[in-house]
């Protein structure tokens, strides 16, 4: 069993065994000390990183998602020894010092920053989730084991009266899968985040103020460090593995919160329905048929919000995340929270059928479990 | 000294060369160069290829543009400039004239 790191090679998150780990930290702290007088230093380091990375594609799959240590010697091993300046002969030989780690976290082209800083997102997370993925992301965002958050979160549900089960149907809702590895990687905290970009850009920007000459050139490598920066955010959405995603047109990104709204409203219809086929066997006045198991019924709910549901979401989630989100990310969380002092304020009004509701569920759950 | 020592550092010196030769015919990133010279005696690897094509880029003699890839991340496509043109012609001459002497001296 080996421990396994997730890197970031010039914008790719890899997860590659630890000792694959330092020997790609030597490799590159090599390549660094060989380049040191090379003006494009941080651009030969950021091609290589990317030739490392494609070659670590290479070796992943659908069901491989690991690169282990041997396929990083092998990677090296193609890659060569880094020469200080491409045709000079007799350079190749050098040795390659390995550098303490962090060293690597603090590179001129700020690359390679695993955990440098962990701008975290909480996303839902599908791998080893029991029900909809609430408590695997709340577990990696917490850097918690996921028992514990479970076992919280069932104490929160019990001692708040079932409001803990309203608040994982929020959170369902509010919170999106995480699809690609960017998010994966947003979802236990290590850097993917346009912040990285405008960093490095900044850095870029700082070091061609500083240095004055070639300046055309630089201004040139510049825009181009630009477009590459912004492709990559447009590109944050799709990965290699999965299915390419559609791009979000321009000005849709105004309406996100309706969407949310739209999702809130009907999950909120749908657990009143479910309330009210818990207690009265009837949803909103509509008696089920004669001796028609409530369970039944319930999963028949379930299954129709997701299918009612599931565009708004795809629609939502095309957006959550998208780099002019922050007028409507204040816009999205306002109105989630006017959203959620609604649903309290109605947890309050109707506190007796919420605990006849509550009261209710051990009778489905038996009427299920005698069939 | 061995025989590949004296024979490397021509090989060294040559491959400046051999990558004009290559981008002269068409706009290729940094994978098809080494495909093209893996099965020759000039086989290299990024680690060399990276550090010599920014030198080169430095000394105006080519040129990339970003180009997006089907699979992965945009890749850097690299071309002649005007004067990497005129060197490669220069190279060229040059190098029929080595081989002339070459082939004359001492027949």
């Amino acid at each position: 069993m080996n421990k396994v790191i997730t890197i970031n090679l010039n914008g790719n998150a890899y997860q590659v065994e630890e000792r694959g780990y330092q020997l790609l930290c030597e490799y590159l702290d090599g390549a660094e000390t060989q380049l040191k007088d090379n003006p494009d230093r941080a651009e030969i380091i950021s091609d290589l990183e990317q030739a490392i990375a494609d070659k670590c594609r290479n070796f992943l799959g659908p069901q491989k998602t690991i690169v282990t240590t041997s396929e990083i010697e092998q990677i090296i091993q193609a890659m060569g020894p880094v020469d200080s300046e491409g045709g000079e002969a007799g350079s190749s030989g050098q040795s390659q010092s390995s550098t303490s780690q962090s060293d690597r976290k603090s590179d001129a082209g700020g690359n390679s920053k695993s955990g440098a800083y962990t701008p975290k997102r909480l996303y839902r997370i599908r791998e080893g989730k029991q029900i909809e993925g609430v408590c695997t992301g709340l577990a990696a965002y917490f850097g918690l084991d996921v028992t514990i958050v479970r076992l919280i979160f069932v104490a929160v549900a019990i001692a708040s009266g079932g409001i803990g089960i309203g608040v994982y149907f929020i959170l369902v809702v509010v919170v999106p899968y995480a699809e690609t590895s960017e998010q994966h990687a947003a979802a236990f905290g290590m850097p993917f985040n346009a912040q990285d970009f405008i960093n490095q850009a900044k850095e870029h920007y700082s070091e061609f103020k500083k240095e004055g000459e070639d300046w055309k050139q630089r201004a040139k490598e510049k825009q181009h460090d630009w477009q590459r920066s912004w492709r990559r955010s447009m590109r944050h959405r799709r990965t290699w593995w999965g299915p390419p995603r559609v791009p979000p047109p321009p000005l849709v990104g105004a309406t996100m919160p309706i969407f949310g709204v739209l999702i809130g409203l009907l999950t909120l219809v749908w657990i009143f329905a479910v309330i009210s086929v818990i207690n009265t066997h009837a949803i909103f006045g509509w008696p089920l048929p004669f001796r028609f198991p409530v369970w039944v019924a319930i999963v028949i709910l379930i299954i129709l919000l997701n299918v009612v549901i599931g565009p708004f979401k795809y629609m939502r989630d095309a957006q959550y995340g998208h780099p002019y989100g922050a007028v409507v990310a204040v816009w999205a969380s306002m109105a989630w929270m006017a959203f959620l002092v609604f649903l309290a304020w109605l947890a309050y009004q109707h506190a007796p059928e919420l605990q006849n509701f509550i009261q209710n569920l051990p009778n489905v759950w038996n009427e299920m479990m005698n069939r | 000294m061995s025989i590949d020592g004296k024979l490397g550092p021509i090989r060294k010196g040559l491959l400046e060369f051999l990558i004009l030769k290559i981008i002269s015919a068409d706009k290729v990133y940094v994978a098809d160069m080494l495909k093209l010279l893996s099965t020759t005696e000039f086989a290299t690897q990024e680690g060399t290829l990276y550090p010599l094509l920014s030198k080169m880029r430095r000394e105006n003699l080519v040129d990339y543009e970003w180009r997006e890839s089907e699979s992965g991340p945009p890749r850097k496509y690299y071309k002649l400039t005007a004067k990497g043109k005129s060197q490669l012609a220069e190279l060229n001459q040059y190098w029929k004239l080595i081989n002339t002497t070459i082939s004359e001296l001492g027949n």
